[in-house]
Protein backbone atom coordinates (compact mmCIF):
# COMPACT_ATOMS: atom_id res chain seq x y z
CA UNK A 1 0.00 0.00 0.00
CA UNK A 2 1.67 3.38 -1.27
CA UNK A 3 1.92 6.00 1.21
CA UNK A 4 1.33 8.90 -1.54
CA UNK A 5 -1.25 10.48 1.27
CA UNK A 6 1.12 11.47 3.89
CA UNK A 7 1.30 14.07 6.93
CA UNK A 8 2.71 17.33 6.21
CA UNK A 9 4.66 16.94 9.85
CA UNK A 10 5.61 13.53 9.79
CA UNK A 11 4.78 11.46 6.80
CA UNK A 12 2.09 9.04 8.61
CA UNK A 13 -0.59 8.25 6.64
CA UNK A 14 -2.88 11.40 6.21
CA UNK A 15 -6.72 10.83 7.99
CA UNK A 16 -7.63 14.44 6.51
CA UNK A 17 -6.67 17.25 4.16
CA UNK A 18 -7.98 20.50 4.33
CA UNK A 19 -9.24 21.77 1.43
CA UNK A 20 -8.82 25.58 1.55
CA UNK A 21 -5.23 25.54 2.36
CA UNK A 22 -4.09 21.97 1.49
CA UNK A 23 -2.70 20.59 4.29
CA UNK A 24 -2.53 16.99 5.32
CA UNK A 25 -3.09 15.85 8.76
CA UNK A 26 -2.50 12.08 10.22
CA UNK A 27 -4.54 10.87 13.41
CA UNK A 28 -2.22 12.12 15.86
CA UNK A 29 -1.50 15.72 14.57
CA UNK A 30 -5.41 16.41 13.59
CA UNK A 31 -6.52 15.39 17.08
CA UNK A 32 -3.20 17.58 18.25
CA UNK A 33 -4.31 20.57 15.77
CA UNK A 34 -7.80 20.77 17.09
CA UNK A 35 -6.78 20.66 21.12
CA UNK A 36 -4.43 23.77 20.37
CA UNK A 37 -6.65 25.44 18.84
CA UNK A 38 -9.69 24.89 21.42
CA UNK A 39 -7.08 26.34 24.00
CA UNK A 40 -6.39 29.15 22.01
CA UNK A 41 -10.35 29.86 21.42
CA UNK A 42 -10.65 29.72 25.49
CA UNK A 43 -7.35 31.48 25.91
CA UNK A 44 -8.40 34.57 23.63
CA UNK A 45 -11.86 34.28 25.74
CA UNK A 46 -9.96 35.44 28.59
CA UNK A 47 -13.09 33.71 30.65
CA UNK A 48 -10.95 30.84 32.02
CA UNK A 49 -8.61 31.73 35.32
CA UNK A 50 -6.95 29.04 37.58
CA UNK A 51 -8.96 27.82 39.82
CA UNK A 52 -12.69 28.44 37.52
CA UNK A 53 -15.63 26.24 38.16
CA UNK A 54 -16.84 25.41 34.46
CA UNK A 55 -20.08 23.34 33.74
CA UNK A 56 -20.33 21.67 29.96
CA UNK A 57 -23.83 21.39 28.65
CA UNK A 58 -23.52 17.68 27.97
CA UNK A 59 -26.09 16.24 25.24
CA UNK A 60 -24.16 13.27 24.13
CA UNK A 61 -23.42 14.43 20.91
CA UNK A 62 -20.08 14.35 18.88
CA UNK A 63 -19.84 17.97 20.01
CA UNK A 64 -20.59 18.55 23.41
CA UNK A 65 -18.33 15.18 24.10
CA UNK A 66 -15.24 16.25 22.61
CA UNK A 67 -15.35 19.64 23.88
CA UNK A 68 -15.80 17.82 27.63
CA UNK A 69 -12.98 15.19 26.71
CA UNK A 70 -10.41 18.13 25.47
CA UNK A 71 -11.29 21.05 28.43
CA UNK A 72 -11.12 17.94 31.11
CA UNK A 73 -7.28 17.28 29.22
CA UNK A 74 -6.62 21.24 30.49
CA UNK A 75 -8.26 20.91 33.80
CA UNK A 76 -5.26 20.03 35.81
CA UNK A 77 -3.18 22.45 34.61
CA UNK A 78 -5.38 25.54 34.80
CA UNK A 79 -6.92 24.23 38.60
CA UNK A 80 -10.06 23.90 36.71
CA UNK A 81 -13.48 22.18 38.53
CA UNK A 82 -15.81 20.89 35.62
CA UNK A 83 -19.16 19.42 36.07
CA UNK A 84 -21.23 17.97 32.97
CA UNK A 85 -24.90 19.04 32.62
CA UNK A 86 -27.51 17.14 30.48
CA UNK A 87 -30.73 18.28 29.32
CA UNK A 88 -33.57 15.55 29.03
CA UNK A 89 -35.78 16.65 26.75
CA UNK A 90 -38.03 13.53 27.03
CA UNK A 91 -37.48 13.02 22.89
CA UNK A 92 -37.91 9.10 22.31
CA UNK A 93 -35.46 7.15 21.17
CA UNK A 94 -33.03 9.99 20.44
CA UNK A 95 -32.33 11.82 23.71
CA UNK A 96 -31.69 8.10 25.56
CA UNK A 97 -28.79 7.15 22.99
CA UNK A 98 -26.88 11.08 23.74
CA UNK A 99 -27.63 10.40 27.65
CA UNK A 100 -25.86 7.25 27.33
CA UNK A 101 -22.75 8.07 25.78
CA UNK A 102 -22.68 11.33 28.40
CA UNK A 103 -22.74 9.15 30.86
CA UNK A 104 -20.15 6.76 29.62
CA UNK A 105 -17.61 9.74 29.11
CA UNK A 106 -18.05 10.92 32.57
CA UNK A 107 -17.45 8.40 34.37
CA UNK A 108 -14.58 7.64 32.25
CA UNK A 109 -13.39 11.17 32.89
CA UNK A 110 -14.53 10.92 36.60
CA UNK A 111 -16.52 14.43 35.52
CA UNK A 112 -19.30 15.14 38.45
CA UNK A 113 -22.52 14.20 36.08
CA UNK A 114 -26.09 15.76 36.31
CA UNK A 115 -29.06 15.63 34.87
CA UNK A 116 -32.29 18.03 34.25
CA UNK A 117 -35.59 16.60 32.50
CA UNK A 118 -38.09 18.69 31.05
CA UNK A 119 -41.04 16.02 32.75
CA UNK A 120 -39.71 16.94 36.25
CA UNK A 121 -39.61 20.66 35.48
CA UNK A 122 -42.46 21.46 33.10
CA UNK A 123 -44.31 18.27 33.42
CA UNK A 124 -44.18 17.65 30.11
CA UNK A 125 -41.65 15.98 27.33
CA UNK A 126 -41.27 17.67 24.26
CA UNK A 127 -43.17 15.16 22.25
CA UNK A 128 -45.67 16.62 24.45
CA UNK A 129 -45.24 19.72 24.02
CA UNK A 130 -44.94 19.27 20.02
CA UNK A 131 -48.23 17.49 19.91
CA UNK A 132 -49.65 20.29 22.39
CA UNK A 133 -48.52 23.59 21.70
CA UNK A 134 -48.45 25.69 18.06
CA UNK A 135 -45.33 26.37 17.90
CA UNK A 136 -42.57 24.11 16.51
CA UNK A 137 -40.56 21.89 18.67
CA UNK A 138 -37.71 24.17 18.45
CA UNK A 139 -38.58 26.57 19.94
CA UNK A 140 -39.83 25.00 22.99
CA UNK A 141 -36.59 23.30 23.42
CA UNK A 142 -34.30 26.37 22.75
CA UNK A 143 -36.32 27.91 25.38
CA UNK A 144 -36.52 25.71 27.65
CA UNK A 145 -32.79 24.06 27.54
CA UNK A 146 -31.34 27.03 28.14
CA UNK A 147 -33.39 27.69 31.38
CA UNK A 148 -32.58 24.51 32.90
CA UNK A 149 -29.02 24.57 32.25
CA UNK A 150 -28.57 27.76 33.89
CA UNK A 151 -31.07 27.15 37.07
CA UNK A 152 -28.31 23.95 37.42
CA UNK A 153 -25.63 25.97 36.53
CA UNK A 154 -26.70 29.07 39.29
CA UNK A 155 -27.54 26.19 41.92
CA UNK A 156 -23.76 24.74 41.18
CA UNK A 157 -22.55 28.22 41.75
CA UNK A 158 -20.38 27.74 38.40
CA UNK A 159 -18.47 30.79 36.62
CA UNK A 160 -18.81 29.50 33.01
CA UNK A 161 -21.14 27.33 31.21
CA UNK A 162 -19.33 25.86 28.29
CA UNK A 163 -20.96 24.75 25.02
CA UNK A 164 -20.12 22.51 22.14
CA UNK A 165 -21.27 25.09 19.11
CA UNK A 166 -19.22 24.46 16.30
CA UNK A 167 -18.18 26.89 13.69
CA UNK A 168 -21.19 25.56 11.17
CA UNK A 169 -23.41 26.06 14.54
CA UNK A 170 -22.03 29.66 14.13
CA UNK A 171 -22.51 30.81 11.14
CA UNK A 172 -25.99 29.25 10.67
CA UNK A 173 -26.74 31.09 13.49
CA UNK A 174 -25.53 34.47 12.16
CA UNK A 175 -26.94 33.80 8.35
CA UNK A 176 -30.24 32.85 10.43
CA UNK A 177 -30.72 35.95 12.54
CA UNK A 178 -29.66 38.41 9.37
CA UNK A 179 -32.16 36.84 7.12
CA UNK A 180 -34.84 37.18 9.83
CA UNK A 181 -33.30 41.03 9.91
CA UNK A 182 -33.25 40.12 13.77
CA UNK A 183 -29.77 42.50 14.11
CA UNK A 184 -30.67 42.75 17.98
CA UNK A 185 -29.78 38.84 18.23
CA UNK A 186 -27.36 39.14 15.44
CA UNK A 187 -25.63 41.56 18.02
CA UNK A 188 -25.72 39.50 21.63
CA UNK A 189 -24.50 36.66 19.28
CA UNK A 190 -21.44 38.08 19.03
CA UNK A 191 -21.06 39.90 22.24
CA UNK A 192 -22.14 37.09 24.59
CA UNK A 193 -24.27 40.02 26.61
CA UNK A 194 -26.15 38.62 29.37
CA UNK A 195 -28.48 39.43 31.51
CA UNK A 196 -27.95 39.64 35.35
CA UNK A 197 -28.82 35.48 36.54
CA UNK A 198 -27.43 34.49 33.13
CA UNK A 199 -24.61 32.48 33.66
CA UNK A 200 -21.43 33.55 30.81
CA UNK A 201 -20.97 31.43 28.06
CA UNK A 202 -18.14 29.90 26.52
CA UNK A 203 -18.13 28.00 23.22
CA UNK A 204 -14.39 26.77 22.45
CA UNK A 205 -15.22 24.88 19.21
CA UNK A 206 -17.01 27.89 17.66
CA UNK A 207 -13.82 28.37 15.13
CA UNK A 208 -13.75 24.52 14.69
CA UNK A 209 -15.77 23.48 11.00
CA UNK A 210 -18.64 19.84 12.50
CA UNK A 211 -16.72 17.98 10.00
CA UNK A 212 -13.83 18.09 11.95
CA UNK A 213 -15.32 17.54 14.97
CA UNK A 214 -16.72 14.39 13.94
CA UNK A 215 -13.82 13.33 12.68
CA UNK A 216 -11.84 14.20 15.78
CA UNK A 217 -14.93 12.25 17.83
CA UNK A 218 -14.39 9.02 15.57
CA UNK A 219 -10.47 9.52 15.98
CA UNK A 220 -10.99 9.00 19.83
CA UNK A 221 -13.50 6.21 19.51
CA UNK A 222 -16.25 8.25 21.32
CA UNK A 223 -19.52 5.78 21.46
CA UNK A 224 -21.29 8.77 19.68
CA UNK A 225 -24.23 8.15 17.66
CA UNK A 226 -24.76 10.31 14.42
CA UNK A 227 -28.30 10.32 14.30
CA UNK A 228 -30.26 13.59 14.03
CA UNK A 229 -33.09 14.88 16.29
CA UNK A 230 -36.09 13.76 14.50
CA UNK A 231 -37.80 17.32 14.87
CA UNK A 232 -34.64 18.63 12.83
CA UNK A 233 -35.59 19.02 9.82
CA UNK A 234 -38.73 20.68 10.34
CA UNK A 235 -36.34 23.99 11.33
CA UNK A 236 -35.52 27.05 9.38
CA UNK A 237 -31.86 25.88 10.58
CA UNK A 238 -31.57 23.00 8.21
CA UNK A 239 -32.44 24.99 5.20
CA UNK A 240 -30.05 27.32 6.59
CA UNK A 241 -27.98 24.55 6.89
CA UNK A 242 -27.76 23.13 3.47
CA UNK A 243 -27.29 26.05 1.69
CA UNK A 244 -24.06 26.88 3.81
CA UNK A 245 -22.44 23.50 3.09
CA UNK A 246 -23.44 23.60 -0.87
CA UNK A 247 -21.95 26.82 -1.05
CA UNK A 248 -18.70 25.46 1.36
CA UNK A 249 -18.45 22.66 -1.27
CA UNK A 250 -18.06 24.84 -4.28
CA UNK A 251 -16.18 27.89 -2.09
CA UNK A 252 -14.08 26.46 0.46
CA UNK A 253 -13.07 28.54 3.22
CA UNK A 254 -16.97 30.69 2.71
CA UNK A 255 -17.77 29.32 6.64
CA UNK A 256 -14.34 30.85 8.03
CA UNK A 257 -14.99 33.98 5.74
CA UNK A 258 -18.53 34.61 7.44
CA UNK A 259 -17.41 34.31 10.85
CA UNK A 260 -14.74 36.78 10.15
CA UNK A 261 -16.82 39.36 8.46
CA UNK A 262 -19.47 38.90 11.30
CA UNK A 263 -16.82 39.61 13.84
CA UNK A 264 -15.79 42.54 11.56
CA UNK A 265 -19.07 43.85 11.38
CA UNK A 266 -19.89 42.98 15.27
CA UNK A 267 -18.39 47.03 16.88
CA UNK A 268 -20.75 49.08 14.17
CA UNK A 269 -23.82 47.16 15.03
CA UNK A 270 -25.99 48.94 17.31
CA UNK A 271 -27.25 46.69 20.45
CA UNK A 272 -29.72 49.35 22.10
CA UNK A 273 -30.48 48.76 25.72
CA UNK A 274 -33.33 47.41 26.57
CA UNK A 275 -34.37 47.56 30.33
CA UNK A 276 -34.28 44.39 32.33
CA UNK A 277 -37.14 43.28 34.62
CA UNK A 278 -38.42 40.41 36.28
CA UNK A 279 -40.63 38.50 35.26
CA UNK A 280 -43.92 38.72 36.28
CA UNK A 281 -44.97 35.18 36.79
CA UNK A 282 -41.42 34.03 37.91
CA UNK A 283 -39.14 36.60 38.95
CA UNK A 284 -35.91 36.15 36.01
CA UNK A 285 -34.92 37.93 34.21
CA UNK A 286 -36.15 39.25 31.05
CA UNK A 287 -36.54 42.87 28.95
CA UNK A 288 -40.54 41.67 28.80
CA UNK A 289 -43.16 41.83 31.03
CA UNK A 290 -43.37 38.12 30.97
CA UNK A 291 -40.40 35.97 30.38
CA UNK A 292 -40.31 33.60 27.63
CA UNK A 293 -40.63 30.67 29.21
CA UNK A 294 -43.55 31.08 31.18
CA UNK A 295 -45.48 32.83 28.00
CA UNK A 296 -44.63 29.70 26.15
CA UNK A 297 -45.54 27.53 29.35
CA UNK A 298 -48.99 29.34 29.38
CA UNK A 299 -49.53 29.28 25.38
CA UNK A 300 -49.32 25.40 26.13
CA UNK A 301 -51.48 25.23 29.15
CA UNK A 302 -54.09 27.10 27.46
CA UNK A 303 -53.92 24.77 24.61
CA UNK A 304 -54.77 22.06 26.24
CA UNK A 305 -58.17 23.54 27.09
CA UNK B 1 -14.51 -0.60 -11.67
CA UNK B 2 -16.65 -2.55 -9.07
CA UNK B 3 -16.51 -1.03 -5.56
CA UNK B 4 -18.84 -1.49 -2.30
CA UNK B 5 -20.43 1.57 -0.50
CA UNK B 6 -21.91 1.14 3.16
CA UNK B 7 -24.36 4.32 3.45
CA UNK B 8 -26.27 2.86 6.17
CA UNK B 9 -27.23 -0.45 3.84
CA UNK B 10 -24.72 -2.05 1.50
CA UNK B 11 -24.44 -1.73 -2.15
CA UNK B 12 -22.06 -2.67 -5.13
CA UNK B 13 -21.10 0.79 -7.42
CA UNK B 14 -19.76 0.69 -10.70
CA UNK B 15 -17.38 3.40 -11.41
CA UNK B 16 -14.98 4.99 -13.50
CA UNK B 17 -11.24 3.42 -13.07
CA UNK B 18 -9.35 5.70 -11.40
CA UNK B 19 -11.81 7.80 -10.07
CA UNK B 20 -11.18 8.93 -6.18
CA UNK B 21 -13.76 8.89 -3.26
CA UNK B 22 -14.95 12.55 -4.36
CA UNK B 23 -15.53 11.59 -7.75
CA UNK B 24 -17.63 8.57 -5.86
CA UNK B 25 -19.34 11.24 -3.87
CA UNK B 26 -20.66 13.59 -6.69
CA UNK B 27 -21.46 10.46 -8.29
CA UNK B 28 -23.86 9.63 -5.61
CA UNK B 29 -24.74 13.31 -4.95
CA UNK B 30 -23.67 13.62 -1.58
CA UNK B 31 -21.92 16.31 -0.53
CA UNK B 32 -18.70 16.08 0.88
CA UNK B 33 -18.67 18.81 3.76
CA UNK B 34 -21.54 16.46 5.10
CA UNK B 35 -19.88 13.36 5.58
CA UNK B 36 -16.51 11.29 6.24
CA UNK B 37 -15.22 8.48 4.67
CA UNK B 38 -13.74 5.43 5.40
CA UNK B 39 -12.06 2.80 2.57
CA UNK B 40 -11.18 -0.85 3.63
CA UNK B 41 -11.74 0.35 7.25
CA UNK B 42 -9.54 3.31 7.58
CA UNK B 43 -10.51 6.86 7.38
CA UNK B 44 -9.66 8.02 4.03
CA UNK B 45 -8.83 11.53 2.47
CA UNK B 46 -11.47 12.46 -0.49
CA UNK B 47 -8.97 12.57 -3.04
CA UNK B 48 -7.57 8.98 -2.37
CA UNK B 49 -7.83 6.98 -5.63
CA UNK B 50 -10.14 4.03 -5.79
CA UNK B 51 -9.44 0.37 -6.42
CA UNK B 52 -11.34 -2.70 -7.69
CA UNK B 53 -13.14 -4.34 -4.85
CA UNK B 54 -12.62 -1.31 -1.95
CA UNK B 55 -14.94 -0.98 0.72
CA UNK B 56 -15.94 2.75 0.94
CA UNK B 57 -17.88 3.34 4.66
CA UNK B 58 -20.20 6.73 4.38
CA UNK B 59 -20.13 7.84 7.94
CA UNK B 60 -22.65 11.52 8.71
CA UNK B 61 -20.77 13.78 10.28
CA UNK B 62 -23.30 16.17 10.71
CA UNK B 63 -25.88 15.88 13.74
CA UNK B 64 -26.93 17.35 16.56
CA UNK B 65 -23.76 18.01 18.84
Amino acid sequence: MSNKYQCDRCGEKAVYSRRYSGQRFCSGHFREYVERKVEETIKSSKLVKRGSRIGVALSGGKDSLTVLYILKGLAEDLDLTIHAISVDEGIEDYREEGLKAAEELCLELNVPWHVVSFKDAFDKTLDDMKQRGERGPCTYCGVFRRRLLNKKANELELDLLVTGHNLDDEVQSILMNYLRGDVERLARLGRGLRNEGLVRRLKPLREIPEREIALYAVLSDFDVSFDECPYALEGFRTKVRDFVNDLEQDHPGIKFSILRGYERMLPSLDVGSATIRECNSCGESTPNETCKVCSLLSDLDQSLK
Amino acid sequence: MEIIVKNRKEKKVNIEDSSSIDDLLKKLGINRETVLTSRNGVISLEEEVLEEGDIVEIIPAISGG
